[in-house]
């Protein structure tokens, strides 16, 4: 692409002509804001007055490749949208670029965000402007959801551009989505044009045009949503917890234990043998007791066949109840459990003492082996259930902000 | 299904390739010269012309897909208005049928000429945004002929002029009104998608 030279009519500065293609009709002289008439001698017909350039990483003349095409920026325009529209900052900044194989494309950027726009012949099935946020429409047999309509004004311009822009000009937006795509008519008083959008990765965006500083990304209807290791951990979590559920029944169901004793007293001190053929499971013990607005204590050791100790444990049993002000109250269970391991086969002894037990509380005993707990198959259902509850709720709340601008309209 | 003839130059005798059985004007890739087909056999046309090589995603002889369907680009003539340049290229599918697709500032427009069947006489009487039986004239122009290279359906001169309305349907689809002098001729086609032109696998 050749670089011509030509001087402002106005101010006598030079402006860079990029050959940006047959339909350049405007040329915007970066010193003095005058827009010259590129079909007419360059004559000028309009000036931009004390209006700054709009900050932004990108520079009239750069060039880089988008999607496999090689552009070069030959043309800003800046935007400011009226009230109606909720999202984002009330600035954009459209960047025109020229391809000589495949012409004019737009280069959006706003709030760090950046969209790659193009013109498109084609028309969705439905017409835009009569649609509400939410509605579908079909184009090039993908469904979009209209998003929101709304005005915007220009508020800069420089170098070439295929119409004449002049300050304060409007143009009347609809958009449509399908992130990261999404589709726009704009309309101004002469004519309406689609154009199909995309967003793009800005990090591939900078490295290709030359761009060292790179900006943080805000808030953009067309930026996906992504959390892609949570996503990705919320989808195998759902075959974990599917995996967890199924064992905590299977063992709940068959490995609750095999009873290899049950004994039944009101003594204060109870001694039960008990023999174990499977120590590589827990052992339960469930104390059932009939305490009634009472509570019973017990001191419990097992004995193996060395006379050694390899358990004790202190346990309470108490339960409450009673009426009070209309309505029954209990607290506390008749019944308790403890595990315990064993590491050998053998035969072991129960040692129950209940020193305070003067009202002679009847308890039960029963001992189970080759028990096996759930408890961390649980704990894992409840870390993916976490992880899976995580992503939903992360969605939940980007869909709220992508939305957000319906619920605005509502409270107005 | 591919239609063929074989005549030789009349300036260096090499075999023509020919791929339409309706080609009336063709480069030899031999020599160069230009070459008039008509029923009495091949004769040297007038003026010679090179092309300057731009950007493009078309080439000659180097086939293209669209929407799954196979072009071969078989001829080339640019044409100039007012500072500006654009391409038409004179391409055939696999079934051996002519299409014309207008390249210009990476606007694709795909057309096959059809039976001239509009209410239009004269290229005066077309106004911008006019309708036209559910037309709109979007374009009106000039275009003179800089030069050509392959095989064309027609004969044209360079310098030759000729003007031309665009019209337009909001869905894509594209007529080209023609005049070359008193005779008219009108194509009808799409709108086609630069990012949706492929290479082809195979001409």
């Amino acid at each position: 692409m050749s670089i011509q030279a030509l001087t402002c009519p106005n101010c006598g500065g030079s402006i860079d002509i990029l050959g940006g293609g047959r339909q350049v009709v405007s040329l915007t002289c970066k010193y003095c804001g005058c827009v010259l008439d590129a079909e007419d001698d360059f004559k000028i017909l309009a000036q931009f007055k004390k209006v700054k350039i709009p900050p932004s990483p990108f520079r009239i003349g750069m060039q880089g490749e988008i999607k496999g095409v090689k552009f070069t920026i030959i043309g800003i325009v800046a935007y400011s949208c009226s009230v109606g529209r909720t999202t984002g900052e009330d600035t954009w900044i459209d960047f025109m670029l020229f391809s000589p194989t495949h012409g004019y494309a737009w280069l959006s950027y706003e709030e760090g965000v950046l969209i790659f726009s193009r013109r498109t012949r084609s028309i969705p099935s439905q017409n835009m402007p009569r649609l509400s946020p939410k509605e579908k429409l079909v184009f090039e047999g993908k469904t979009y959801k209209f998003y929101e309509s709304y005005f915007a004004y220009v508020t800069f311009v420089q170098g070439e551009l295929t119409w004449v822009a002049r300050k304060n000009d409007r143009v009347y937006i609809f958009e449509a989505i399908r992130p990261p795509f999404g589709l726009s008519l704009e309309r101004t008083k002469n004519e309406s044009e689609y154009s199909i959008s995309e967003y793009l990765k800005a990090k591939d965006v900078y490295e290709s045009f030359g761009v060292s500083r790179e900006v943080s990304e805000g808030f953009h209807p067309l930026k996906p949503f992504s959390a892609p290791l949570l996503k990705a951990f919320s989808s195998v979590s759902a075959v974990f917890m599917a995996i967890s559920a199924v064992i905590i029944l299977f063992i709940l169901i068959f490995k609750s234990g095999t009873t290899v004793r049950e004994d039944f007293f009101s003594s204060r001190s109870r001694q039960i043998n008990f023999h174990i053929d499977n120590p590589k499971h827990l052992v339960e013990l469930e104390i059932h007791s009939n305490v009634n607005n009472s509570w019973v204590y017990y001191d419990i050791s097992v004995i193996d066949e060395h006379n050694e100790e390899v358990y004790s444990l202190g346990k309470e049993i108490s339960y409450y109840h009673g009426y009070e002000g209309g309505e029954s109250w209990s607290e506390g269970s008749t019944q308790a459990s403890a595990f315990f391991k064993v590491s050998k086969v053998g035969n072991y002894l129960l040692l129950f003492n209940a020193p305070e037990n003067r009202r002679g509380v009847a308890t039960q005993v029963i001992i189970k082996e080759g028990v096996i707990r759930p408890y961390y198959f649980v704990w894992l259902f409840i870390f993916f259930f976490a992880a899976s509850a995580l992503y939903v709720i992360r969605y939940a709340s980007y869909r709220a902000k992508l939305w957000k601008h319906l619920q605005d309209d509502d409270d107005d | 299904m591919k239609f063929s003839r074989e005549i030789n130059c009349p300036q260096c005798g090499s075999a023509l390739p020919l791929h339409f059985t309706y080609t009336k004007l063709a480069q030899c890739p031999s020599c160069g010269s230009h070459i008039f087909l008509d029923d009495a056999g091949a004769r040297l046309a007038g003026e010679q012309s090179v092309l300057s090589q731009e950007p493009s995603l078309i080439s000659l002889n180097e086939s293209f897909s669209y929407a799954h369907k196979v072009y071969t680009p078989r001829g080339h003539v640019r044409y100039k208005f007012k500072r500006f340049i654009w391409d038409e290229w004179w391409l055939s599918d696999r079934n051996g049928n002519g299409y014309w697709l207008s390249v210009d500032d990476g606007d694709y427009i795909l057309e096959k000429e059809i039976p001239f069947d509009l209410p239009i006489y004269s290229f005066k009487k077309i106004k911008l945004n006019q309708e036209i039986q559910g037309w709109n004239v979007t374009e009106l122009g000039e275009g003179e002929c800089l030069g050509y290279e392959g095989e064309l359906p027609e004969f044209l001169e360079i310098g030759e002029k000729h003007q031309y309305a665009h019209l337009s349907k909001t869905d894509g689809k594209m007529m080209t009104i023609e005049f070359f002098g008193k005779t008219k001729k009108l194509y009808s086609g799409k709108w086609l998608d630069a990012y949706d032109i492929r290479k082809a696998l195979s001409s």
